[in-house]
């Protein structure tokens, strides 16, 4: 029943002529657009950045203070997260050559 | 306020960069599935001893394996033998000694084991090394007598 639908409705399809007239140069606009859609990213990355140099001169000791901070910040964390990783690193080599701290580790 | 607000979100991106770049850089020779990787990291060994050094490891690792089982069986058979008694019998005297003697193999083989991975590495280092290991056999650390 569903296929015998199907096939009428591919038949009055097409059959349908739409009557919509193409513009001249349709072709040649969706190229167009399409090839200028590469540039309009590369605009809004240059709009996202001068917002951005805009957003830091406002207040730009503000700014200064605030990125130093940030950056320091982040060594320090940093630095403290490595350290961490790198003592794991160093009980995980212990565990493999120490049996006391194998057994330590399993208990706990 | 916009502003301060676009400020205070640059400089948490900044610091969220920074720490992970600290990161990368401090632990990059670390890796997770290599206990020699922290070796290899903190210790120069000569590149041609690197194979002999991970096979000494290897071999060691399943001798620690070993000394693992023997540890956890007679401290389990002192364990037990100390709930069952009210006072130090000979049996449990046996057990303390039993456990001390497979105290003292693991330490020695240990050590053993430290002395030939630092040959393998400058003096320097190697020296470094033991400093390093030694807090597995003498707990706590003893100081040096330079300090």
């Amino acid at each position: 029943m569903k296929n015998q639908e199907t096939d009428e409705l591919g038949k009055v399809l097409k059959r349908w002529e739409p009557d919509i007239v193409i513009p001249k140069g349709f072709n040649h606009s969706v190229w167009q657009r399409i090839e200028t859609s590469g540039s309009q990213k590369q605009t809004r990355i240059l709009l996202w950045l001068t917002d951005l140099i805009e957003d830091l001169s406002f207040k730009p000791a503000f700014a200064a203070i605030a990125c130093s901070l940030a950056i320091l910040l982040g060594i320090l964390t940093g630095l403290a997260q490595a350290q961490n990783l790198d003592q794991a690193a160093k009980s995980n080599y212990q565990q493999m050559v120490d049996p006391y701290s194998r057994i330590g580790q399993s208990k706990s | 306020m916009k502003h301060t607000g676009k400020i205070l979100l640059i400089a948490l991106a900044l610091c969220a960069t920074t720490a992970a770049l600290v990161i990368f850089y401090k632990t990059r020779s670390l890796s997770a599935g290599d206990e020699l990787s922290w070796l290899n990291k903190h210790f120069q060994i000569r590149q041609e001893d690197q194979e002999t050094v991970r096979e000494l490891h290897r071999v060691f690792s399943k001798e620690c394996q070993q000394m693992c089982a023997k540890i956890e069986a007679s401290n389990k058979h002192l364990d037990e033998l100390i709930l069952k008694n009210k006072e130090v019998t000979p049996e449990i005297v046996t057990a303390v000694n039993e456990c001390s003697k497979i105290q003292s193999e693991c330490h020695l083989s240990m050590l053993k084991h430290f002395y030939a991975v630092s040959s393998h590495m400058p003096p320097e280092d190697g020296h470094r090394y033991l400093t390093e290991m030694k807090g597995c056999i003498i707990d706590p650390p003893a100081k040096s007598p330079s300090h």
